[in-house]
């Protein structure tokens, strides 16, 4: 415990020299020298790998072995790559801490392993052939201590050791050929085979993981069977509370109790399931095989690095999940998220915005009656996260939109200043006024009157036979009472009619509303769609950011389809196309990659990485005016890189199979004046292609560019740089007058 | 409006309306300059002068290769479309007609000269002119595959034809006659279908097919099944004004032909 001491007091002086406002949470980063796993070529990985295969294998051994670094160290590369992947950070960091606990007694081990942190809400951890752990945030926000965690890295680290993913990826060749024992085997025979194997390293993974590195390593020895329990439920959210609908009312805005559901659904998980055909064994055989280990072990601590350090990082884990639910378009998950996190650690700004954000978004698919592309059936769902799909599921326009513009302003009203709020509270504004065509005039400007009806109410629970009359009267006054409650959010505002704020934005975008209909204005608007190349842009742009160009070849004759190699080398041939055109056209154009930065340019790191996650959220919303979750965070980056543009752009091209060769020749060498243009056919390879171009304005969303060429030609130079050129060209030249 | 108006009015009015656009040609380059190779079996044509045995004219000609020239110049007009503009030169070899009714006896019949020998097969000279679009179908103009559609007049020149009356199965010599060559003109139209790329942002090459009608050849063309043909050539008159017609006739048939079914190939440069 003494040595690690330093260490622990060393770790939060880092903590708290990167100590997080909550209030004002900025999404995780990297910090430090960029690690050579990131920034060096995918083919020098490749070749260095490929140099530890041994000679004294077979052939077909060492080609089996070549293919795999080939494929592992091409995805390893695309997912370090992808923008999810960060280093340096806390909760990096603490992990580390914990690997050097675990691996005191072995460093040379320990300097083989590098663990870095993958930004997604899925509970796992993986360890590559090449000594690389991720572990997700996921992973970080669910586990119930430091001992839990360490538990899994020992899993972790045996799955490295022992070579597990290549004597896997062998294995599964040699079941799918049909090799040795598995000769003559069926497809479910071969599905069954591999499932087997693959759950004995897991097995093998667990027993060794605390044999060799858990059981000495001063760790609570129950915590392996406890990571099982956290696992079999790692489909949930980090709590199980119910949730308070008090967390959405804001204002006035009260939400009717049949929005809600009165029980949801039970939780379904059974850890004794039918693993047959899974990879990893069922959580009971885990858990068994445990206890056998376990048995005669007691005592240790559930934390030796830093109990504050852990439930900091959970905390960073947690918050920045919030986010990457808001990026993925997972509203209903991310509020009840939230009402978690508030549950947990107080309500604060932060939480509010997300929850802003989400509910304003909702609102905006709601108005494209395109909300069910950003929920989730509820029925599909288990537990207390359940409620907020079937709460959202209920709303219509008017009224969600109506409590987006609730939301949003009690959030404007405590933080004037937040130009977040401002822009959400406008633009949830305006769709109320401008989509739903609501007025001030039609919201109420007083509180309904409770008590009359709970007079009535108490009365009509009095067993007495009244006259006809009153009877009649109440009838009439029940139905006023049923339509009122259709039109409960129109009380919404009541508490905001005073706050002059609120009314005269409300009555200046009224007007703007009028104004805009007088002329012409339609809220349905028309999706305009131009053909293929006959568009002309024209948009008179000087700079633009152009972020991590992708580039992929495709083989339909290789075995899984990707040529790597050539993947590599045409993505490097691209971005110099890119830059070479954009002077051509004398265009400024900054290409951000993480391949050509420098090891100390972590800040380039970090926001290619939050450029790279607005990109993907933008697409994702397709054609939905939705606003892209991390707009607060992008006002920066402008100035930093001194444009509002920025462009993504890839190439794909795929190699065909021949189809058809028999037919082919048979019918030719009967109408033989067609042989000459058969054989030229089959000569001649077939390819299909594919070009996109965005380019984005980051203060609106808007895609100003969104080109999509598919041609059934290959690759060539000549095609792809004339494909660029349009491109840019457009950008470049301003409309002719 | 008539359909062929309105066809015209199309074709005018996209490129011009197509001009106003921006990056129309390859990385800006609008003009292309090519040279146009076009190659097709001959089987009874030659395509020299030169006879291998001189006491025989029977159609005992060697496949050959055909081969006429083109120089090519395309305009894109929009990114789609380009506008070309394709000058011919050709110079080959006819069959002169051998015989089965096609000759007459000579004039010096009394004399026993009933057969012709000639030293060198007639040559002719095409000139075409042509103008028509591109439409590119995959990439922008001028890469990728395409349709061409062409319009324009060719000019058929035939040389002057000499030929010697002798007794038939020897080489007893008469007088010798020179039929004078002559020109005319016709229509011709052109489809294709080819496909073009750049090396070095610079050079263009291309490859297709072309399918031309010569339609004033038509009724003498020498198929590539069959040697008979319309036009007669009456050795026993000399370079009368039907000889002449004939024989331009005879080239105008073998132009038909030879025009019909090409693979070209092409190189040039982008401007």
């Amino acid at each position: 415990m003494k040595q690690f001491l330093p260490s622990a007091i060393l770790l939060l002086l880092s903590f708290s020299s990167f100590a997080q406002d909550w209030a004002y949470y900025e999404p995780l980063k990297s910090r430090g020298e960029i690690p050579d796993d990131f920034t060096e070529a995918y083919t020098n990985k490749y070749q260095r790998e490929r140099e530890h295969i041994s000679q004294n294998k077979k052939r077909k051994a060492r080609q089996t072995e070549d293919d795999f670094h080939r494929r592992s160290e091409y995805f390893i590369d695309e997912l370090l790559v992808s923008g999810d992947v960060i280093f340096g950070n806390s909760i990096t960091e603490y992990c580390n801490r914990i690997l050097d606990l675990l691996l005191k007694d072995k460093p040379a081990l320990r300097k083989k392993l590098r663990i870095y942190v993958v930004k997604t809400p899925g509970v796992n951890a993986l360890a590559t052939a090449n000594g690389i752990i991720f572990v997700n945030l996921g992973l970080i926000a669910q586990m119930e201590n430091e001992a839990q965690l360490a538990f899994v890295l020992s899993h972790e680290i045996i799955h490295y050791e022992e070579n597990h993913v290549l004597n896997q990826y062998v294995e599964e060749e040699r079941i799918r050929n049909g090799e040795d024992l598995y000769r003559g085997s069926d497809y479910s025979d071969k599905l069954t085979a591999l499932s087997t194997y693959s759950k004995a390293q897991e097995l093998e993974a667990d027993k060794e993981g605390y044999n060799r590195y858990f059981k000495n390593s001063g760790y609570s020895q129950q915590a392996p069977l406890f990571v099982m329990d956290v696992l079999q439920y790692s489909y949930l959210p980090f709590d199980e509370l119910r949730f308070e609908p008090s967390v959405l009312e804001k204002g006035n805005f009260h939400i009717p109790e049949d929005y809600l559901l009165k029980e949801t659904a039970p939780i379904t998980a059974n850890e004794d399931y039918d693993d047959s055909k899974s990879t990893h064994p069922n959580i009971k055989t885990r858990k068994l095989e445990l206890l056998g280990q376990l048995s005669n072990q007691h005592g240790g601590q559930q934390y030796q690095i830093s109990e504050a350090s852990f439930k900091y990082c959970q905390r960073l884990a947690r918050y920045e999940i919030a986010r990457l639910l808001l990026n993925s378009g997972n509203y209903a998950e991310a509020i009840y998220h939230c009402f978690l996190l508030s549950k947990k650690y107080g309500i604060d700004r932060y939480q509010r915005l997300t929850m802003a954000k989400a509910l304003t978004n909702c609102a905006i698919y709601r108005n494209d009656n395109e909300l069910y592309k950003v929920t989730t059936n509820y029925k599909k769902v288990e537990g207390e996260s359940q409620q907020t799909q079937y709460l959202l599921s209920r709303f219509n326009k008017k009224d969600l939109n109506t409590l987006a513009v609730t939301y949003s302003y009690d959030l404007l009203h405590d933080f004037p200043q937040d130009p977040a709020a401002n822009r959400l509270f406008n633009r949830s504004l305006h769709d109320l006024v401008f989509v739903n065509e609501m007025h001030p005039s039609d919201y109420e400007r007083e509180k309904r009157d409770t008590n009359t009806e709970d007079l009535l109410s108490i009365q009509d629970s009095i067993n007495a036979t009244r006259s006809s009359k009153i009877k009649h009267i109440k009838h009439k006054r029940l139905a006023e009472k049923v339509v009122s409650e259709e039109n409960y959010y129109l009380y919404a505002f009541v508490g905001f009619w005073k706050d002059t704020t609120f009314t005269n934005r409300f009555n200046e975008m009224e007007g703007r509303a009028s104004d805009a209909r007088r002329n012409g204005y339609d809220p349905s608007g028309v999706t305009t769609t131009h053909s293929k190349y006959d568009k002309n842009y024209a948009l008179g742009i000087d700079r633009v950011v152009c972020v991590t160009p992708m580039y992929l070849k495709l083989d339909e004759r290789a075995k899984d389809g990707i040529k790597y190699l050539s993947s590599d080398e045409k993505l490097e041939h691209y971005r110099q196309q890119l830059l070479e055109l954009s002077d051509k056209v004398d265009l400024d154009m900054e290409m951000l990659d993480y391949k050509n930065i420098y090891p100390k340019e972590v800040d380039k790191f970090n926001d290619i990485s939050l450029f790279k996650s607005w990109i993907q959220e933008r697409i994702n919303h397709e054609n939905v005016d939705a606003i892209v979750s991390d707009f607060d965070y992008m006002q920066e980056l402008r100035k930093k890189y001194n444009t509002d543009y920025i462009a993504y752009t890839g190439n794909l091209s795929l190699r065909v199979r021949e189809q058809n060769v028999a037919g082919k020749i048979i019918y030719s060498v009967i109408l033989y004046p067609l042989l000459p243009f058969t054989i030229a056919d089959l000569i001649i390879p077939d390819y299909q292609s594919f070009n996109y171009f965005f380019l984005f304005d980051l203060r609106n969303g808007n895609a100003l560019l969104a080109e999509y060429n598919y041609y059934e030609t290959n690759d060539g130079d000549d095609y792809v740089r004339s494909i660029i050129y349009n491109h840019l060209i457009q950008i470049k030249e301003k409309p002719k007058k | 409006m008539a359909p062929l108006k309105r066809l015209l009015f199309l074709l005018l009015a996209l490129p011009v309306a197509s001009i106003a656009q921006h990056a129309p040609g390859y990385l800006g380059k609008r003009f292309t300059v090519e040279y146009n190779a076009f190659l097709f079996p001959s089987f009874f044509n030659p395509n020299s002068p030169e006879i291998k045995e001189q006491h025989s004219f029977i159609s005992d000609v060697k496949p050959s290769i055909n081969l006429q020239n083109y120089l090519v110049g395309q305009y894109c007009a929009s990114k789609k479309i380009s506008l070309i503009a394709s000058f011919g030169f050709n110079t080959t070899n006819f069959l002169a007609p051998s015989g089965y009714g096609e000759i007459a006896y000579p004039y010096e019949a009394d004399k026993g000269y009933s057969d012709f020998l000639i030293n060198e097969y007639p040559t002719m000279k095409v000139r075409s002119y042509s103008a028509g679009i591109r439409i590119y179908t995959q990439h922008f103009a001028p890469l990728g595959q395409y349709v061409e559609f062409r319009l324009g007049l060719a000019q058929i020149k035939t040389e002057d034809f000499s030929y010697l009356n002798i007794k038939s199965g020897s080489l007893d010599s008469g007088n010798t006659y020179t039929i004078g060559g002559s020109s005319s003109w016709g229509p011709s139209t052109a489809l294709a279908w080819g496909t073009s790329r750049v090396i070095k942002d610079v050079v263009m090459i291309s490859y297709g097919f072309d399918v031309s009608l010569y339609p004033f050849g038509i009724r003498n063309n020498r198929s590539l099944l069959t040697q008979d043909t319309k036009a007669s050539i009456y050795y026993d008159q000399g370079n009368t004004a039907d000889n002449r017609k004939n024989l331009n006739d005879l080239a105008a048939g073998r132009y038909t032909m030879q025009c019909f079914l090409n693979l070209r190939l092409g190189i040039g440069f982008v401007l």
